[in-house]
């Protein structure tokens, strides 16, 4: 360190040519500093995509991190070791891929006709791995064949794979058009990062094998991890006779987009199904990808998703986009308990569903049965960010499944849970760029914009002497917020735009929908009230607005949004708000010429809210988002008909606050969890502490043996119909207006 | 009979205003409450009152990653 | 938070000649290169006005000359006008008609038609003609040029910066920096940096070389006792000259000749020798009136040997959405300025990587440094890449280096006294009005009947209310414009 606090690195040569090498590596942190505008980019992004993570993706330098997990990823979508070192890289950097990747990639689990094997083109790799007694003690041993005795095949290529719904002609239309510049550039380029092309030679190489008792596979599977040799999960299931084919493809008019097909690409590299991780924005098309997958694999296919909402849009998706028979494809919920007809089919349901372990009723556990007693070609893991990784650990142990694929719009690295998708699901395979999306057109452009507020003198010096939750309530109920929030919607509204207001905190959010006389729902707003409103929302043109709490974060599906405020929000976390600028990033009217959407995050000033808001927003600025501060809105001191102008009242208000209830700050109260809820889709501020609120909530749920009615349902589709046989479920019942129910067999 | 007071004037914003006040409950600062804006206070108590606005003000600010790392 | 006072920082060679005398003024016009060389410091429509005037023999009224310049914003032809004058180069005559000055008229025709015999603009070494470089001395090339001002100028701002502290400059360039106040004399320790030297530090190399030459020009009058006319006349001259030639030192004055060993110390000028009868001007010299600072901006900074490198010519600094910066530089110098208001975190062979933030940026605010110098310096170093987004600088970067600039401001502290109890509004009123007079309020209140006086206006307002009452008493009790009492403490 020189005296400035610079770390040096200058004394490392650039390679002659650097002018066309856009990138620089960090010898010290694994870092890569990526020139987005030059010509080599794009290129280089695919390959820096694969072998490392995106730190950040601005409009002109990015920049990336390679760890030991990304170096796994690189390695299980067929890089080898020497194609990601250059020759010029520092020492230090190759000496960390050399030892992240000597070890990965080389041992493989598959599947075969529900037999579990370890496969490896290296036969030492295997001998090794067999002086471990827990591996060996796996091993089945078929007629006492002796110890290096492997199975040997011909290793696996991609010929003769077509992945569906890919527009082939526009494809070589591109390459034609690029010429030979490009071709100039291509050579170039791949003199900087040796693309595989070797290395697929390389694979027409014997690979070997041997087999493991499947009641063992995952210790075998955490030993190898253990020993460094993390095993990739691929399965053949071009040829696999053993399961039966599912009849599914896409409808022809189905195209996907190259960012799709990108990340099908990373799947289906050598022909084999590969088991990983794919991370694409919301609104950018997740389940399409999942939906072509399953198009490709053709074999039974289990999805599971976080609530019984998702579980419908899933289902409507599939008919959607692919051929299949609706006789093949069936949902298991809390109230619906269908089972497809013939050898093979789909079948859609949550994680509490099938990772639940409280007594089942009697359709339940047979419906159970169903799952587990067969054999899955693929597994689809919705949001597989917010599913607990106990929960996690149960899906994948009782579920016999060749191909497992977690999708997810927001794999925020604060948490920590990479290293458990990892080694449950797979590596992961793609990361889509927010920005170059937007960009494209495939989501919606953003304006973000954080609002101050300032404090009332009042509210402020009460804010000074009161506890921290007192806090938050005052800080949500400030009455220049208050006013800013009606000024934005007001402003909004008159432009054409449909806002939705967020607020986690349920007291602000119900005092501030009254006062504008707004629709509101939260957790406690009755099924049918919601669907009423939602639908109001989206066909009334009179109903312009609606306040949402935070079971509005994820699931609920409302195109028709082109702004959202923001009023208060669950303290620091980066992915709700992610989350919640999701909710826009599909507004129909995206392709608009010069189309805007808005998110505002309305933020009292010199309160820890405002801590709270910059640090939301960390994630988003990585992606390239810019947060523009708004100290003063132009035209507010004007505007007539604000609530609040008047001292009195605001004292009156501030008077109202003091006395409210401690509890009304808090933000957890609002959402109950429902059968097939999954708790983890509430943001939290801790992990670990809302994963013990599960179990507790779980016993509450235990005594009723079954779905709460009483409890909150997800989103517009939620129904509470009574599964089991307790007398409490007969009273809720009634609460389902038969008009929602048929809502749903609409979409 | 005009008399005159030593002291020092702060300018503040409401905010800050009440953020004094505040200490001037745990130990008195003001001398004379001006207006919204403005206060006499403590000459030898200024330093004290810098102190503690600054140390709100940072205790809501998010920092970056490297204004944490102590250089 | 410490209050920070920014001291305004005169760079401006307007703004020097505007003060000078008009009798100077009128010497200077004598030296047909400083004509020209002024002329071209104009803005364009000053230009144009003076050209029109040049070769006409009409007598010309104001309001002529507005038709003239076909112009439909009145305030720019009022405001080139209004520098003319000032100027003394147009001159308003009692007759209400307008006239050039006589002196700039003619040496200005001179240089333009070519006429008069002068070495107004350099007499060229040994031969008078251009084309006749075949002469026995090998020419350094202007790379070698840029070289000397690109070392000798950095090693005054490495200095001021303290990278280099081993490379002491000369004795005129410390008895600049201290005259302009950039450095000052630490006990014991030499010199630091002050908080104008910062500013200075921001500023692009043409305005940092004028600011000092105009510094050198108050050195060079009081304490030297040259003739301001000779020096400016030379600097001037400078500015005419072309980059690569050679000019003798012959039929130069003795004052200019100490110019030369002063302004080869700062990289002005290059001379093989020190007693070499030639000298060659540098680019620093030759585009000291091109009136075009981009141009120069960075002769000093960046690395004129490497050819790959030109892109950094036209700026080098990109920022991102996320605070990032990344500067496309290995200049020691330019990175020992990011790291005044950076928080620097990766250097590599050609590039450097760095952050905003709140601390970083208030450390350059507690050093004086101004929001909008940080920003004007972002700007004018901006990679030639963010220029082809909207707005140079992301917006959001923007606003946030003022947010934290206004947040230091948030509490300002006056040491006071503060009046109070007047008898009646009407000795309130006078006070206040005196007060002002003076200039030592700091707030007052018509309702509460209250002054806050500074600290250093205080004995004079309690003086002038001890005076009201003595004027009261001589008058016998006369209330109406009375101050009651004496003032406490």
């Amino acid at each position: 360190m020189s005296p400035n606090g610079i770390v040096d690195y200058s004394s490392i040569k650039l390679k002659n040519h650097h002018a066309s090498r856009p990138l620089w590596i960090n010898p010290g942190n694994g870092h890569i500093i990526l020139e987005a505008f030059s010509p080599f980019a794009e290129k280089a992004q695919d390959f820096l995509i694969t072998i490392s993570e995106p730190v950040s993706r601005p409009s002109l330098i990015h920049e990336y991190k390679m760890t030991p997990y990304s170096l796994y990823a690189a390695v299980s979508v067929g890089l080898e070791t020497e194609a990601i070192i250059d020759t010029e890289i520092p020492d230090s950097v190759i000496e960390m891929i050399r030892e992240c990747t000597i070890s990965y990639g080389k041992v493989k689990l598959l599947l075969k006709q529900n037999r579990y094997f370890v496969e490896s083109s290296h036969p030492e790799v295997l001998q090794m791995l067999l002086q471990d007694p827990a591996i060996a003690e796996a091993r089945i041993n078929t007629d006492g064949a002796a110890q290096d005795a492997f199975i040997t095949n011909k290793a696996p290529t991609d010929k003769g794979l077509v992945i569906p719904g890919k527009n082939d002609t526009t494809a070589d239309a591109d390459n034609n058009a690029k010429g030979n510049n490009a071709q100039d550039d291509e050579l170039l380029f791949n003199t900087v990062v040796a693309i595989d092309k070797e290395d697929e030679e390389d694979e027409e190489d014997e690979v070997h094998s041997f087999e493991i008792r499947s009641e063992k596979f995952e210790n075998v599977k955490k030993r190898c991890n253990e020993l460094n040799y993390p095993m990739l999960e691929e399965y053949d299931f071009r040829n696999d006779a053993s399961l039966a084919p599912l009849e599914i493809d896409l409808k022809p008019i189905t195209v996907i987009r190259p960012y799709q097909e990108k990340c099908l690409s990373k799947m289906f590299g050598n022909g084999r199904a590969r088991s990983g991780i794919i991370v694409l924005p919301c609104g950018a098309g997740k389940t399409l990808v999942g939906i072509t997958a399953a198009c490709t694999i053709k074999k039974s296919c289990l999805v599971l998703c976080t609530s019984a909402v998702s579980v419908m849009q899933w289902k409507q998706q599939f008919l959607q986009w692919s051929n299949i028979k609706e006789s093949q494809i069936s949902v298991f919920t809390s109230d619906q308990k269908e089972k497809f007809i013939g050898q093979s089919g789909i079948v859609i349901s949550t994680y509490s569903m099938v990772a639940n372990t409280r007594t089942r009723s009697y359709e339940a556990s047979k419906m159970m049965d169903f799952i587990t007693g067969r054999e899955w070609g693929f597994i689809l893991l919705d949001e597989v960010h917010v599913v607990p990784a106990n929960m996690f650990r149960r899906v994948v142990t009782t579920i016999a499944a060749h191909t497992k694929l977690g999708l997810t719009a927001t794999l925020v690295r604060e948490d920590d849970k990479i290293q458990d998708l990892n080694f449950l699901i797979g590596p992961k395979l793609y990361e889509a760029n927010w920005m170059d999306l937007a960009s494209k057109g495939h989501i919606a452009n953003v304006q973000c914009a954080e609002v101050w507020c300032d404090m009332t003198p009042e509210f402020y010096a009460e804010y000074l002497k009161a506890s921290s939750r007192k806090r938050m309530l005052l800080y949500a109920m400030n009455p220049n917020k208050l006013q800013a929030c009606q000024f934005l919607i007001q402003y909004h509204e008159e432009r054409g735009d449909k806002v939705i207001v967020f607020s986690d905190n349920v007291y602000a959010l119900e005092k501030y929908a009254r006062l504008l006389g707004v629709p509101f729902i939260h957790g406690k707003t009755k099924p049918p009230e919601r669907m009423y409103i939602l639908s109001k929302f989206q066909h009334d043109s009179a109903t312009n607005t609606i306040f949402l709490s935070k079971v509005g974060d994820t699931s609920i599906d409302l195109p028709e949004a082109t702004c959202l405020i923001q009023i208060s929000s669950h303290y620091g976390s980066r992915r709700q708000e992610a989350q919640r600028l999701g909710r826009i990033l599909r507004a129909k009217r995206r392709n608009d010429e010069g189309f805007n959407a808005f998110f505002y995050s309305l933020v009292s000033r010199d309160t820890q809210e405002m801590f709270y808001s910059t640090k939301r927003q960390q994630f988003l600025i990585d992606q390239g988002y810019a947060f523009k501060v708004i100290t003063k809105l132009e035209g507010m001191e004007k505007a007539p008909n604000l609530v609040y102008r008047d001292h009195e009242e605001q004292m009156k208000l501030l008077g109202e606050v003091l006395v409210a209830n401690d509890n009304a700050a808090d933000l957890d109260n609002d959402i109950e969890a429902n059968a097939d809820d999954l708790p983890g889709t509430v943001t939290s501020r801790n992990f670990n502490s809302q994963a013990k609120g599960i179990v507790r909530r779980t016993t509450n749920m235990k005594s009723l043996s079954g779905a709460d009615h009483m409890a909150y349902f997800e989103g517009t589709g939620g129904h509470g119909r009574p599964s089991g046989s307790t007398p409490r479920k007969k009273a809720p019942a009634k609460e389902h207006h038969p008009l929602f129910k048929r809502q749903w067999m609409k979409k | 009979m005009v008399k005159a007071v030593k002291g020092t004037i702060v300018k503040c914003d409401p905010a800050v205003k009440q953020v004094i006040i505040s200490l001037d409950k745990k130990e008195k600062v003001i001398i004379e409450d001006l207006d919204e804006n403005h206060l006499l206070i403590d000459t030898s108590r200024v330093d004290y009152i810098k102190k503690e606005v600054e140390k709100l003000l940072e205790e809501n600010t998010y920092k970056s990653e490297l204004d944490k790392a102590p250089n | 938070m410490p209050t920070v006072i920014v001291a305004h920082f005169k760079t401006n060679i307007y703004e020097y000649l505007e003060a000078l005398q008009k009798s100077t003024l009128d010497k200077l016009y004598e030296e047909p290169a400083t004509c020209l060389a002024i002329f071209r410091l104009l803005p364009s429509l000053a230009r144009q006005l003076v050209m029109s005037l040049l070769f006409s023999t009409q007598i010309m009224s104001k309001a002529d000359l507005k038709q003239w310049i076909k112009n439909d914003k009145e305030s720019l032809s009022y405001e080139a006008l209004d520098k003319l004058q000032k100027l003394h180069i147009m001159i308003e005559q009692e007759n209400k008609t307008i006239a050039l000055n006589s002196s700039f008229k003619q040496k200005f025709q001179e240089c333009l038609t070519g006429g008069g015999t002068h070495q107004s603009f350099g007499k060229l070494y040994n031969k008078p003609h251009r084309h006749s470089q075949s002469n026995s001395h090998k020419l350094p090339d202007i790379k070698l040029l840029d070289e000397h001002a690109k070392t000798k100028w950095e090693e005054i701002l490495h200095f001021m910066v303290g990278t280099d502290r081993m490379n002491s400059p000369g004795a005129s360039v410390l008895k600049v920096v201290t005259k302009a106040n950039l450095m000052r004399e630490k006990e014991g320790k030499g010199l630091e940096i002050t908080n104008k030297g910062f500013q200075f530090l921001l500023q692009d190399v043409n305005t940092q070389v004028w600011a000092f030459l105009i510094q050198y020009l108050d050195l060079a009058s009081e304490m030297l006792h040259m003739n301001v006319v000779e020096v400016l006349n030379f600097f001037f001259m400078l500015g005419s000259l072309e980059l690569g030639q050679d000019y003798s030192v012959e039929g130069l004055t003795d004052t200019q000749r100490q110019l030369l060993d002063d302004l080869t110390n700062y990289g002005l000028i290059y001379r093989p020798k020190k007693s070499s009868k030639r000298y060659y001007p540098t680019r620093l010299a030759t585009t000291l009136t091109s009136g075009n600072s981009a141009i120069v901006s960075n002769v000093a900074s960046n690395n004129p040997t490497d050819d790959d490198d030109s892109a950094t010519e036209q700026g080098f600094i990109i920022v991102e959405t996320n605070y990032k910066l990344y500067a496309y530089t290995s200049s020691q110098l330019q990175i020992s300025v990011l790291n005044l208001f950076c928080n620097l975190q990766f250097q590599f062979s050609n590039m450097v990587t760095a952050e905003l933030t709140r601390e970083s940026v208030r450390k350059a605010l507690k050093h004086g440094i101004t929001a909008s110098q940080i920003i004007s310096y972002l700007t004018s170093h901006a990679h030639p890449q963010m220029k082809k987004r909207p707005a140079l600088l992301p917006s959001t970067v923007v606003d946030q280096i003022q947010l934290w600039e206004m947040e230091l401001n948030r509490l300002v502290i006056t040491n006071s006294y503060l009046y109070k109890e007047f008898r009646t509004f009407a000795d309130y009123e006078v006070v206040l009005k005196h007060a002002n007079t003076l200039g030592v309020v700091v707030w007052s209140s018509d309702s509460k009947k209250m002054i806050g006086i500074t600290e250093a206006g205080h004995e004079r307002v309690k003086a002038f209310i001890k005076r009201k009452i003595v004027q009261r008493r001589s008058n016998g009790g006369d209330t109406t414009s009375s101050a009651g009492g004496t003032p406490a403490r």
